[in-house]
This record gives structure tokens, C-alpha cells and sequence, in this order.
């Protein structure tokens, strides 16, 4: 996790599932507990996603537009992409091809 | 060669998703199947294992080939009927626009199973 043009980066990488979601959902918890608004998750390493780690991204994204905030996400990965379309999540989220991208210049 | 048919069985816990996906990922792949069908059945499969897995009772998974097709099943074991309706819908959105055929679908002994079947060469 880090701070850049206000934005925090949350890094997540490995499977995302039924036995991992519960870790991500902590994780934004805590971010937004502590006071991130704007929350760019880069999934760049996650090799698999399935709804059950979709769920948490829109739950938390729910609670950061509630409480005037936004998240996106940063995706590069066929299969992730895929997953993304197919839920229509990637008409839901901003997403980005890489972290630079979704920062600016 | 046939190879196969192939089972596993694991209890219903979460933590067991990701070897039930290398289980079926290893079988496609020994069938030559694209990395793009991999993907979408671990994807597939991942779902109706968190699917089968809140029946509480434990998981199997079976994968077969005739020589034209691989089939990979998904026992909902009992919890078939209860599972309607809970939240898993987002789950089996997306099984049903990876695999539309996919069920649940009586199995061979009477109780639903998901199914998936990819065409071979």
C-alpha cells in the first residue's frame, strides 16, 4: 500500500476466492476506516478472480461513493479482463491498464 | 489415450478452491485444451465449488474425456434445491454465461451437478 497524487494504491496479488476475499475486504476496511477516499486497486498480480473477490471491490466501492470517494482499478491480465466483462464490472469501474496510467502525468 | 476419469473430493472449506481449480486446470491442460478454456473452467468450477461448498457437505469434482469432449462435474450434493435462491447468484451468472449448458443438471444418480463440457480438437 502507498500514497500517490492522492490517490492510495492497494496492491493485491495471488488467487482471489472464497478463502482469500475475507483478506481484501480487511484490507479496504481498513483503508477506508483510516481515511482513503480515492483507492486505486492494482490487480496486475492477481492470476485468479472469481465473484466471490468481486464482491468485496463492490462493496467497498459502494461505501467509498457513499462517503464521496472512488475506486478503480488497474487490470492487465486476459483472464482477469475477461471476468471484469462478463459481470459488467468494467462499465462499473474505472479501469486501468497500468498504475502510471491511472495516475496521470 | 483416454485418460481419466479423474476425482476429487475435499471438504467444504474455502481453503480447498484453489487446489480443486489446479485439480481441473492439470486435466485440461494433459488434454491440450486452450489456456483460454483453463481459465474459464477453473473460473467455472471455482463457482460451483463455493456453490457446493455452502450445502456443507463434502465436495466432488470429476473429469472425464470420451476422445470428443472433456466434461468436468460439480456435485451439489442435497443442497441442490436449498442453494436456489441464496446469494450465490452472481456465481452462477457467470457460470452460466462461461458454460449456458452447464445446469445444475441431473447427474447420474439422480442429484444435480453442474456440468461442463468443452469439445476436444
Amino acid at each position: 500500500m502507498r500514497t500517490e497524487a492522492d490517490w492510495t494504491v492497494l496492491e493485491v496479488g495471488g488467487e482471489v476466492d472464497l478463502y482469500t476475499a475475507p483478506t481484501l475486504r480487511d484490507k479496504l476496511g481498513e483503508l477506508i476506516g483510516g481515511g482513503s477516499r480515492r483507492i486505486l486497486v492494482n490487480l496486475g498480480e492477481v492470476g485468479f478472480i472469481d465473484s466471490s473477490g468481486l464482491s468485496v471491490l463492490v462493496q467497498g466501492k459502494k461505501q467509498l461513493d457513499e462517503a464521496a470517494g472512488e475506486m478503480a482499478l488497474v487490470v492487465h491480465d486476459g483472464p482477469t479482463l475477461k471476468v471484469l466483462a462478463i459481470t459488467g464490472l468494467d462499465k462499473v469501474f474505472r479501469v486501468h491498464a497500468s498504475v502510471k496510467d491511472a495516475l496521470g502525468p | 489415450m483416454t485418460p481419466g476419469p479423474f476425482r476429487f473430493e475435499f471438504p467444504p472449506l474455502p481453503e480447498y478452491l484453489g487446489t480443486a481449480r489446479a485439480f481441473v486446470a492439470a486435466a485440461a491442460r494433459e488434454l491440450e485444451t486452450s489456456e483460454e478454456t483453463v481459465a474459464d473452467l477453473e473460473l467455472a468450477v471455482s463457482e460451483a465449488c463455493t456453490i457446493a461448498i455452502s450445502s456443507g457437505e463434502p465436495v466432488r469434482v470429476r473429469v472425464s474425456a470420451t476422445g470428443s469432449a472433456l466434461e468436468v462435474e460439480v456435485d451439489l450434493p442435497s443442497g441442490g434445491d436449498r442453494l436456489e435462491g441464496s446469494d450465490d447468484l452472481e456465481g452462477r451468472e457467470l457460470i452460466a454465461s462461461l458454460f449456458p449448458d452447464a445446469g445444475p443438471v441431473a447427474g447420474a444418480y439422480g442429484a444435480p451437478v453442474f456440468r461442463f463440457v468443452v469439445p476436444l480438437g
